[in-house]
C-alpha cells in the first residue's frame, strides 16, 4: 500500500468517524455545576437527568448500562445534596432521591467559587465549561476503561491574575493518573476579568508514571463589548433615542456570540425616556468541534480533525465551514500532514424594506437588496437592488420603479464607458443591433 | 419568386423571437427592456424573409450558340441546421442570465455564440435562395440578386484553379463547395452548399481544358 493510498484511507476513516462521533459528543456536554446549584429545587431532577444523559453519551466504548452512579452536589448555600442514578440495560437513566450504600461510580460536583462568580461569573463558567468539553473529547479518544476520577478546581486565586482549573483522568484504571487537563484563566490587564485562557493537556504516554505535556494552547477571551449611540429620530435637533448594543462571548472562544440591543426612546418629547425595547440575539460567530484519534492504538494521538463553523454576516447562522485535518503517520512528534478545506453554507444575503409613500397606512413600495456568492469563494460577488411599487393600491406590487444588477466577473469596475456593458439588457441590444446590421450589409453586398 | 420557401422558414425562426420579445416587453417584470431588441430581431427576420420570397432572380442572357451544361442551386440543409442550433444556445443564455447568479461572462458567451449561429445560418439561407450557378460550354456564371444584382462569370479558358472543399456544416449534411479562380483580378466564384461537388468540379475541368 502506497503512502498516498494510506493517507486517503485515513482521511476517509476520519471523515466517517467524525460524522458519527464528534458532533454528538460536543452536543451533549455536561451541564455546569453552576447551572445545577443555581436552579430551583424543582428543576434539580431535570438537571440531573441531563447530567445522566450526558454521562452516558460521553462514555463511548464503556457504556454505563446496568451501572449506578452516586452524585454529590454542593449547593450555593453550602449544603450538600446526594442523588443516585441507575442506568438500565439500554442506558436510560433513572434518578433516585438518595445515593447508594454501595456507591459504585461517584461524581463530585462542587462549586467552591460562588463568591467569586458574583464578581466575575462568565470566565469561571467558561473555564469550567472548557474543562468539561475537553474531558469529553479526551474520553472519546481513549481506547477503553477510561474513568473520570476527579473534576474540580485547584489552586484558584481571585483578584489576582491567574486561576487554574484542572481534571485528572485514569485511562486504564490503574493507580496512576494518566492524563491531566488544565485550563488557566489569566487576567492580564487586572480588570478583574479573565482575558486569556491557557489550555494544557498532560499525558503519561508510556505509562511510566511521568506526565508529559502534549499540547498547550493560549487564546484570548472576549468577554463583553458595549457601545451606545444617541439619535435624533424625529429630526427636531433634540436627541430622542438611545441605542445600546452589548456583545458577549459566552463560550469564551474569543468571538462575540450574543448580541443584546436596548432601545430607549422619548416618545413624548419631554426629554425623558418613556419607551424601552430589548432584543437579545445569539450570534453563532464561530464554533469549533475537535476530535482526536489514536489510529494505530499505540497510546499517542496521531490524527486530529477540527470543524469550524463561521458566521461571516452575523445573521446567527453559519455560512462558512472549515475542515482541518492533521495526521502523524511517521511516529515522530508533530503532525507532518495537514489539510484545510473551506466550503460555503447559505451563500446568499437578502434584505428588503417596505415604505408607505402615500401615507395611507398601507405599504406601497418595496426596496430589496440581494447579495450572493455566485462562485462560492466566500465573498459576495453579485448584488441586485430592486424597487417595486403597487401602483393601483390592490396590495400587489405591479410595477418596477428601479432595478440595478451587478455581478462581478465580466467587465466590472473598469471605467464608466465600459461599465455600460455590465447591464445584460445593454449587451442584448448591442449584440442584436450588430447582428442585424451585419446581415443587412452582407445581403446587400451579395455573394 | 425566390427558390424554396424563405418566407415560411423566416416566419418559423422569427415568430418565436417576435412573440417572446413582445411578451417580455409588455410584462410587468424586470425583462421589459430586454424584450425590445429580441422582438426587433424577430421582426427583422420575418420582414427580410418576405422580401426574399418576393424577389425573382433573373437568369443571365446566353448567346445563341451557347449551351447550358449544368446549373446548381445551393442546398439549404447546412444553413437551416446552423440557425436551428442557435435556438438552444439562446435558451441556455436566458436561463443563465435570469435564473442563476453566475457572472455575466457565461450567459454572454452562450448568447453571442447562439446569435452568431442563428444570424449566419439565416443569412446563408437567404443568400442561397437568391443564388444560382450556371455552367455553359463557354463560361461559369454565378448570379445573386437581392436589392442589387451581383453577377460573376469566368470564361472557361481563363480558369487557373479549381478547389473542392467541405466545411464542417457541409460535411454534416453531405454537401461541399467548389472554388473556381481566374488568373486575373482575383476573380473567383465559390459554389457553396452544392450536392456532388466532385462531379461539378470534373465538369468544369473537362470543359476548361
Amino acid at each position: 500500500m502506497t503512502a498516498g493510498t494510506r493517507t486517503l484511507l485515513v482521511l476517509l476513516v476520519l471523515l466517517f468517524v467524525s460524522s458519527s462521533i464528534a458532533q454528538p459528543v460536543i452536543g451533549k456536554a455536561l451541564p455546569t455545576s453552576q447551572q445545577l446549584t443555581e436552579e430551583p429545587d424543582g428543576e434539580l431532577e431535570e438537571s440531573l437527568l441531563e447530567l445522566a444523559t450526558a454521562a452516558e453519551a460521553s462514555s463511548i466504548g464503556n457504556s454505563l448500562a446496568g451501572q449506578q452512579l452516586t452524585v454529590h452536589i454542593t449547593m450555593s448555600d453550602g449544603s450538600t445534596v446526594t442523588r443516585g442514578i441507575t442506568f438500565d440495560q439500554t442506558g436510560d437513566p433513572t434518578i433516585h432521591e438518595s445515593g447508594f450504600a454501595d456507591p459504585g461510580l461517584t461524581a463530585q460536583l462542587t462549586e467552591p467559587t460562588l463568591e467569586s462568580i458574583a464578581t466575575s461569573p462568565e470566565p469561571i463558567i467558561a473555564v469550567e465549561k472548557a474543562i468539561k468539553y475537553d474531558l469529553i473529547a479526551l474520553s472519546a479518544d481513549s481506547p477503553s476503561n477510561q474513568v473520570l476520577t476527579t473534576l474540580g478546581t485547584q489552586g484558584i486565586t481571585y483578584g489576582g491574575q491567574s486561576s487554574i482549573m484542572s481534571a485528572s483522568i485514569d485511562l486504564d484504571d490503574d493507580p496512576h493518573t494518566d492524563a491531566i487537563l488544565e485550563i488557566e484563566g489569566i487576567d492580564t490587564n487586572s480588570d478583574g476579568e479573565f482575558d486569556t485562557l491557557v489550555r494544557t493537556v498532560l499525558r503519561d504516554t508510556n505509562n511510566d508514571g511521568t506526565l508529559e505535556t502534549i499540547t498547550s494552547e493560549r487564546r484570548p477571551v472576549a468577554t463583553a463589548v458595549t457601545g451606545s449611540v444617541e439619535l435624533d429620530v424625529s429630526n427636531d435637533n433634540v436627541r430622542d433615542t438611545l441605542l445600546r448594543l452589548t456583545g458577549t462571548d459566552t463560550n469564551t472562544d474569543g468571538q462575540l456570540d450574543r448580541k443584546r440591543q436596548i432601545t430607549l426612546a422619548d416618545t413624548h418629547g419631554d426629554t425623558q425616556f418613556d419607551s424601552f425595547a430589548e432584543t437579545i440575539n445569539t450570534i453563532s460567530s464561530t464554533r469549533i468541534v475537535t476530535g482526536t484519534w489514536d489510529l494505530n492504538n499505540d497510546g499517542n494521538v496521531n490524527a486530529r480533525m477540527e470543524i469550524e463553523g463561521v458566521d461571516t454576516d452575523d445573521d446567527t447562522a453559519f455560512d462558512r465551514r472549515i475542515l482541518r485535518i492533521a495526521l502523524n503517520l511517521d511516529g515522530q512528534p508533530g503532525f507532518e500532514s495537514t489539510s484545510e478545506t473551506t466550503a460555503q453554507i447559505n451563500p446568499t444575503l437578502s434584505i428588503s424594506t417596505e415604505f408607505d409613500t402615500n401615507n395611507d397606512g398601507t405599504p406601497d413600495t418595496k426596496a430589496s437588496l440581494e447579495a450572493s456568492d455566485a462562485n462560492n469563494d466566500g465573498g459576495l460577488d453579485s448584488q441586485e437592488l430592486a424597487v417595486v411599487n403597487d401602483s393601483d393600491g390592490d396590495g400587489v406590487y405591479d410595477s418596477v420603479v428601479h432595478r440595478n444588477e451587478f455581478r462581478r466577473g465580466f467587465l466590472a469596475n473598469t471605467g464608466d464607458p465600459i461599465r455600460y456593458l455590465d447591464d445584460p439588457q445593454n449587451l442584448t441590444l448591442i449584440g442584436v443591433t450588430a447582428s442585424i446590421l451585419s446581415m443587412l450589409f452582407q445581403l446587400v453586398q451579395g455573394g | 419568386m425566390a427558390r424554396g420557401v424563405p418566407a415560411l422558414w423566416s416566419v418559423l425562426f422569427g415568430l418565436p423571437l417576435l412573440a417572446g420579445g413582445v411578451a417580455l416587453h409588455t410584462s410587468n417584470q424586470y425583462l421589459q427592456s430586454f424584450g425590445r431588441p429580441v422582438a426587433a430581431l424577430g421582426g427583422f427576420v420575418i420582414i427580410i424573409g418576405l422580401i426574399v420570397q418576393l424577389i425573382t432572380p433573373e437568369p443571365p442572357v446566353f448567346q445563341d450558340d451557347e449551351n447550358i451544361i449544368d446549373s446548381k442551386n445551393p442546398n439549404q440543409r447546412p444553413t437551416i441546421l446552423k440557425a436551428t442550433l442557435g435556438i438552444p444556445l439562446f435558451l441556455t443564455a436566458s436561463y443563465l442570465l435570469y435564473f442563476t447568479k453566475l457572472p455575466y461572462v457565461y450567459p454572454t458567451i452562450f448568447f453571442f455564440t447562439g446569435l452568431f449561429l442563428y444570424s449566419s445560418g439565416l443569412l446563408g439561407y437567404w443568400r442561397n435562395a437568391l443564388t444560382t450557378y450556371y455552367l455553359t460550354d463557354r463560361r461559369l456564371i454565378s448570379v445573386y440578386r437581392f436589392l442589387t444584382l451581383n453577377r460573376k462569370e469566368i470564361a472557361l479558358p481563363n480558369i487557373q484553379m479549381i478547389q473542392e472543399r467541405k466545411s464542417v456544416w457541409e460535411k454534416l449534411v453531405g454537401l461541399g463547395n467548389v472554388r473556381v479562380a481566374a488568373g486575373v483580378a482575383d476573380l473567383e466564384i465559390v459554389a457553396n452548399n452544392i450536392r456532388d461537388p466532385t462531379a461539378f468540379a470534373d465538369q468544369i475541368r473537362t470543359r476548361s481544358n
